[in-house]
């Protein structure tokens, strides 16, 4: 592969915004056939690199070099022309369009001036099957799931010839499985010689797919390694800039009394799960573990109040809830740090005291006036504590990072001291420093005997952090594991099906 | 490789993001002191104080209930209904005859019933059973028209005298200030306290920004709602009631039309069309801003048909200005 020309490479790029350099003189080079993948933390420069490549920012100095030669890549549709495809977390589809016109737009076959269908419908399927994806062209885009729609947009990049393809963060939304799949479909890109520069926050990731990552700090390119020559430490390291404390498992084995502060009881909604009963007791992080669309989310949604339930009971500390609703379920100690911190965990127009002030509103005292100067001392203390970085505490919470954010979004929380708090992917999208600090609250939370509830996509995470993990299959749950016993591989079984029942002792024989 | 138009491009658009900020509900009240001296330098009858005082109570009218609306447009809800509120209101007064206390109270009372009636109804309409809170106002606008309507027999209402307190409040002056303005900025002083220091005041706001983190948040939409919708249908009730004393003759279709001047007033005062922004500090600027151009167009002699015009112009550049300014977090999701 050496000595290859670059199909794309960026010359002493330096993109400034007012009052911050965002990107600092940055020389790289994509290869043909390669996975390269840009690490570092949040605002180190790579979203920047790859708005740019992009088009969606041009750069204050330096060139895009494109098969060697200087391009200028002024807008995305500049972009598409020259062949880069982009895949963003903000997918980039048309979701009452099927999947054929969405797979082909911009180009539709056309007969005597006409759409030809069968032969736009056959064009996609081609495709869809060429990257490995059972998908009916015909279906709305709308309908399908997240790993669906990314093989739409990858199926759309090669409709387009496309010779590089940008990917930010595109596991982010996957569960395991369809996480392979991706990777089966990343290979056969590279097999066609395509430049894929890969972005994402999961290290695991990186070793398996990428054949080389730059590491980005504060705007820099700080190296660039072949994977197979260096390892998770190194690049820790390098991404920060100094030591990480290595993470000796302290796991608190307080024996608590085991009384359930949380009973759940056959709670059943049509269509989204059934049946399901666990208790949660203080002190202890409960893990719920399945695919994406195994029932989650959905399950602590209905947990919470936040959607209705067709029948079960849901009792805190001994008290059974009747009509459970949020602002009840609030009011007897219960919070949830939804999945989305964008559109359910924060309001995003609103200040950093105003979010972190909104959860204690349901709690009613000074006859309905607000206690400004209690507010603003709060806040200041959660900021501090979860060492949030913010200019001032009027601060929209809008402009401040996503780990930030979800600090706020789990800040509001403790200001109401609950007894249980369920976390719905604490730690999706956020930077690898952010994501220690959100860990550590979720330990302290519960070394304090507040129960959690925990579900993350990042399967060592739930291994790591949990006490005992529940796992769902299609709305049911399947298995239940103490932290012991738990490992990758019975995990991913019970999430597929192949597993021992509920709550046994004994281990399940190989496969 | 930047070319050479890239940096001007990038001015541009700096500077179109910083009028942007500005515009996020700080432009009314410079643009009310501007419209004010050019309308003195222009028109020299403008600047004197019975003119300008006349301005005041000419705005309180829209200017009370465009303080209601205010609450509504917060909460991420329009509020359409208003112009048949104030018309009912009108009606109910006048036709209780109040020319005594038992009569005055008969009248504002039940203008007042009626009005929290339709403010509750189009709050549960639209917070509790989540319609589209456009559609469901126009909607309920329509019925209490009819309704104003079957009840007057579609007749004018006239009156010729009225019990002097009513009088004094539509009409009467203390000090130097019309009435009806020192009762706009009460309402509004009031009404911008509620909504900066009370934890209703918040709710309104978080429910507006993001209704799913709202309620995620113990926060319930549905109450917040229709706690809006009343306060925006009784504000409009108390307006209707100062109109139809000031004028004391009302024709149909009564304050029928009278929800585009308010919109256009709460408009101009920096509010956003999606909720979670504005304040009523702004609205008093914007229904104010509406009172001197329709003051400055009737001194200049220009006609009622192209008046309409120019207040339509005003409502659409509104919306549209905030269309370009809305910071990116609230562009809708």
């Amino acid at each position: 592969m050496l000595g290859q020309t670059p199909a794309i490479s960026v010359v002493k790029l330096t993109k400034r915004f007012p009052g911050v350099v965002a990107l600092k003189d940055v020389t790289l080079e994509f290869r043909p056939g390669e996975v390269h993948a840009l690490v570092g933390q949040n605002g180190a420069g790579k979203s920047t690199l790859v708005k740019i490549l992009s088009g969606a920012l041009e750069p204050s100095e330096g060139q895009i070099l494109l098969g060697g030669k200087p391009t200028r890549v002024a807008t995305p549709v500049d972009a598409v022309g020259f062949g880069i495809a982009t895949m963003t977390q903000e997918m980039n589809l048309v979701p009452t369009l099927s999947v054929a016109e969405n797979v082909l737009i911009g180009h539709l076959a056309q007969r005597r001036g006409r759409v030809d269908w069968p032969a736009v419908r056959k064009a996609a399927r081609e495709l869809l099957v060429e990257l490995g994806f059972d998908i009916d062209p015909d279906a709305r885009v709308e309908n399908l799931s997240v790993a669906q729609r990314q093989g739409v947009e990858i199926a759309r990049a090669l409709s387009r010839r496309a010779k590089i393809v940008l990917m930010d963060e595109p596991t982010s939304a996957l569960a395991a499985p369809e996480i392979e799949k991706l990777f089966g479909t990343v290979a056969k890109l590279r097999a066609r010689d395509t430049s894929i520069i890969y972005i994402s926050h999961k290290l695991e990731e990186i070793f398996r797919v990428a054949d080389r990552v730059s590491v980005f700090r504060e705007g820099e390119c700080v190296a660039t390694l072949e994977t197979g020559k260096t390892d998770r430490d190194a690049i820790v390291r390098l991404m920060v800039g100094r030591e990480l404390r290595s993470d000796a498992e302290r796991r608190k084995k307080a024996v608590c009394e085991r009384v359930p502060i949380l009973e759940v009881a056959n709670l059943a909604s049509k269509g989204k799960f059934q049946d399901v009963s666990f208790q949660l007791y203080p002190g202890e992080i409960l893990g719920i573990e399945g695919l994406v669309g195994s029932g989650r989310t959905e399950i602590v949604r209905a947990v919470f109040g936040a959607d209705p339930v067709d029948s079960g009971s849901i009792r805190v500390a001994g008290k059974p809830i009747g009509n459970v609703r949020p602002d009840r379920m609030i009011a007897s100690g219960v919070g949830l740090v939804p999945e989305d911190r964008r559109t359910q965990g924060l309001v995003l127009g609103m200040s950093i005291v105003d979010n972190v002030s909104l959860v204690d509103l349901a709690r009613r005292r000074s006859f309905g006036l607000r206690e400004i100067g209690v507010e603003r001392s709060a806040a200041q203390k959660l900021v501090d504590a979860l060492s949030v970085r913010a200019p001032s505490l009027a601060t929209p919470v809008a402009t401040l990072s996503g780990g930030n954010q979800q600090k706020v979004a789990i800040g509001k929380w403790l200001r109401t001291s609950p007894r249980i708090l369920i976390f719905d992917e604490p730690t999706r999208g956020v930077d690898i420093a952010a994501k220690a600090d959100i860990l550590r609250i979720i330990k302290d939370l519960a070394e304090q005997g507040v129960g959690i509830i925990f579900i993350s996509s990042e399967q060592a995470e739930v291994l790591t952090v949990c006490d005992r993990i529940l796992v769902l299959r299609e709305g049911r749950i399947v298995a239940e594991f103490n932290h012991k016993e738990a490992n990758s591989e019975l995990l991913t079984q019970a999430a597929f099906g192949r597993s021992r029942p509920r709550l046994s002792g004994t281990e399940v024989g190989a496969p | 490789m930047s070319g050479p138009s890239a940096p001007s491009i990038q001015t541009v658009r700096r500077f179109a993001a910083e009028l942007g900020d500005l515009m996020r509900g700080r432009m009314a009240w410079p643009m009310l002191l501007l419209i004010g001296v050019a309308l003195s330098i222009l028109l020299p009858p403008f600047l004197s104080l019975n003119n300008l005082l006349g301005i005041l109570r000419q705005s309180s009218f829209v200017g009370i209930v465009a303080v209601g609306m205010s609450f509504a447009m917060i909460a991420g809800c329009f509020d359409l209904s208003v112009g048949a509120i104030v018309g009912v209101g009108e009606v109910l007064l006048l036709t209780a005859h109040p020319t005594d206390i038992g009569s005055t109270l008969l009248g504002v009372c039940s203008a007042l019933v009626v009005a929290a009636l339709v403010g509750l109804a189009n709050g549960l309409a639209v917070g509790w059973l989540r319609a589209n809170s456009v559609v469901t106002t126009i909607g309920s606008a329509f019925v209490v028209l009819g309704l104003t309507l079957i009840y007057t027999n579609a007749q004018n209402v006239t009156v010729v005298s009225i019990y002097p307190a009513l009088e004094f409040m539509s009409a009467g002056r203390l000090g130097v200030l019309p009435v009806p303005g020192i009762l706009f900025l009460v309402a509004a002083i009031i009404a911008q306290l509620g909504l900066s220091r009370t934890r209703y005041g918040r709710e309104l706001y978080a429910a507006g920004g993001n209704p799913e983190t709202a309620e995620l948040s113990g926060v319930r939409i549905a109450k917040v709602r229709i706690i809006a919708y009343l306060i925006s249908a009784l504000l409009a009730a108390v307006s209707g009631m100062l109109i139809a004393c000031r004028v004391l003759s009302l024709n149909p279709p009564y304050g029928y039309g009278f929800e585009f001047d308010v919109l256009t007033a709460v408009m101009l005062g920096g509010m956003g069309l999606t909720g979670g922004r504005g304040s009523v500090v702004g609205t008093v600027a914007g229904a104010l801003m509406l009172g001197m151009i329709g003051n400055g167009m009737n001194l200049s002699g220009i006609a009622y048909e192209l008046q309409l015009v120019v207040k339509g112009a005003l409502l659409v550049g509104a919306v549209a200005l905030d269309e370009r300014f809305r910071p990116a977090w609230q562009s809708g999701q």
